[in-house]
């Protein structure tokens, strides 16, 4: 099955979520308007503080994949010249740009995470309103489920086994806190428009 | 609560209920030594360390985190200064070692403090000055529990503290630092709590400490979301439970002196204070770290009689001096007896209950058999 389909599936039970948090909130409205509007509240509350924590989540996870990043190359797990450069020979200021050009990645990734997280508890504690950070955070949660993929279709060595399991289960944890931030917004979105109509 | 309530409103209580100046005294007295009567202060007396009705934090640090040692923790605190509510209460999904700490939350008027009271009557000023620390606490430090639990007592961001603003309140976001060197200040709003610990079972995670002293200031009007009520607000409007604590005081200290039959809960005697509620409140609502002087000035007033200052070694040497077979006949013998009696009596209850957190139930109360 492509990629494709499997982002689809997902971004389909996200949008499934926010319909059935959206209906559910309807089908709690009764005669009692404070109750509802309490329960309401109490919600908002619940997704906001969801928020907060799937910020701070995607934050660590940001620096993790960084951290993890230099390590493996510390250790040399990871040569990062065979990563950048192939067999051609190429002057140092080839090779330099080359290095820049990682880092500035490295920054660009790090920058991501660092606004999807900072945004994402901002808005759970009620101190913004913006929403570009969703659009990274969809455009974040589609590159690393596409990268799940690859540790199925690649060869592993044996002897990183352990190593490899603990990544991909950091990634899932990854994928599942991007996923919790999109839903909390739209939720508590759905909550507060809910509640000015009150 | 600090020494203003346990100590010196807790007098003007006594006094309001029919206790003599003398008698007045010995219950205040008793009723703030619950707060200085740890384990390090009875073995410097010579003294049963298992009559402890509070601990030091360096004694909390030392303590462990195993079974053990929570349930040493818990009967002290659940005991003396976070009497549970209900200790069979029950909550949707929660399995039982979550249960075990929900059941230890306390709430006024439980069925423990009528237990409480009761095993009071008839006894020494000393038991009635312990069940009246008790009474008032329940009040001051509802909902938190006596046992070390990060799932019950941790706070978060969402902590609001509601200051005055004409007929309605304003609200003050809450930030907490970790500055134990320096008091609370009230007028910026800096207050000192405990520091975060993820640690289910840290001792950080006791009592009300994820909430600094909130609880204990009378004054205080905050609202703030308590780890176990699923995202719920919880509006604490502490000088009306101070007030409503210090009028169950007055119930509970007429039946205990004889004045009326018997103890009801969810009575207060709001007619012994009626002439006296503006002042009360007056008192209750002045925004300041320690109500002790004004207390003092009304306690003074009801009884024309000069109200000694609080003093923790003023019968030490009486119990150290005396023989053994006459150490029960002293103050701090009379005071010990009833800790331990108390102490007994809750622990039992809670454990009888099927909880393991103050001993080890049986294993057909374990099992609900």
């Amino acid at each position: 099955m492509p990629i494709s389909f499997y982002v689809f599936l997902i971004f389909y039970y996200i949008l499934l979520s926010a319909q059935r948090l959206y209906n559910n909130s309807m089908s709690k409205t009764n005669s009692n308007n404070k109750v509802n509007k309490q329960n309401l509240e109490r919600l908002l509350r619940k997704y906001n503080n969801n928020l907060v924590i799937s910020g701070v989540g995607v934050l660590f996870f940001g620096l993790w994949s960084v951290l993890k990043l230099f390590e493996e190359m510390a250790l040399g797990v990871v040569d990062l010249n065979s990563y950048l450069m192939s067999d051609y020979e190429y002057t140092i200021v080839d090779k330099i740009l080359y290095y820049i050009f990682f880092f500035i990645i490295v920054l660009v990734i790090l920058l991501i995470h660092y606004i999807i997280g900072s945004s994402s508890i901002k808005v759970g504690l009620g101190k913004k309103r913006k929403f570009f950070y969703l659009f990274l955070t969809a455009f974040s949660l589609v590159g690393v489920i596409g990268s799940l993929s690859l540790y199925f279709t690649e060869a592993i060595d044996k002897s990183a086994y352990d190593t490899t399991i603990a990544s991909f289960l950091v990634d899932i944890a990854l994928s599942l806190a991007l996923i919790d931030v999109i839903v909390s917004s739209f939720a508590a979105i759905i909550l507060k428009r809910k509640l000015r109509r009150l | 609560m600090q020494e203003d309530f346990h100590y010196y409103a807790t007098y003007a209580a006594a006094y309001l209920a029919g206790f003599s100046h003398e008698e007045c005294c010995e219950i205040c007295y008793s009723a703030q030594y619950v707060d200085n009567c740890t384990a390090t202060l009875l073995s410097k007396i010579n003294g049963p360390i298992e009559a402890a009705t509070t601990q030091l934090n360096l004694e909390l640090m030392d303590t462990r985190t195993d079974i053990i040692g929570i349930q040493e923790i818990t009967k002290i605190w659940s005991s003396f200064h976070f009497l549970p509510g209900d200790i069979f209460a029950t909550k949707k999904w929660a399995g039982k070692r979550y249960l075990n700490k929900y059941r230890l939350i306390c709430h006024p008027n439980g069925q423990l403090l009528a237990d409480s009271v009761n095993l009071a009557k008839d006894k020494s000023l000393q038991a009635i000055g312990i069940a009246m620390h008790v009474l008032a606490d329940t009040w001051a430090h509802m909902y938190f529990c006596g046992t070390p639990s990060l799932v019950i007592n941790n706070t978060n961001y969402y902590f609001y503290e509601l200051l005055p603003d004409g007929d309605n309140y304003r609200e003050r976001e809450v930030k907490f630092r970790h500055k134990t060197s320096e008091p609370d200040d009230i007028e910026k709003g800096l207050y000192t709590n405990t520091i975060y610990q993820g640690s289910e079972t840290s001792v950080m995670n006791l009592g009300h400490g994820r909430a600094g002293h909130f609880p204990d200031y009378s004054f205080a009007r905050y609202k703030y979301m308590p780890a176990w009520d699923n995202y719920n607000e919880v509006i604490k409007d502490n000088p009306s439970d101070y007030m409503n604590a210090f009028c169950q005081m007055i119930h509970a200290m007429k039946y205990l002196g004889g004045s009326i039959g018997t103890f009801k809960l969810n009575h207060y005697d709001r007619e012994a204070v009626e002439k006296y509620s503006d002042r009360i409140n007056q008192i209750l609502t002045k925004r300041q770290l320690n109500a002790s002087a004004d207390w003092k000035a009304f306690g003074e007033e009801l009884s024309c009689k000069d109200i000694p200052d609080y003093d923790m070694n003023k019968y030490e040497s009486e119990y150290l001096s005396a023989k053994n077979s006459e150490k029960n006949s002293t103050f701090l013998g009379r005071f010990i007896k009833a800790a331990i009696s108390h102490k007994h009596m809750v622990s039992s209850s809670i454990s009888d209950s099927g909880n393991p957190l103050t001993g080890i139930p049986s294993a057909k109360k374990l099992f609900g058999l």
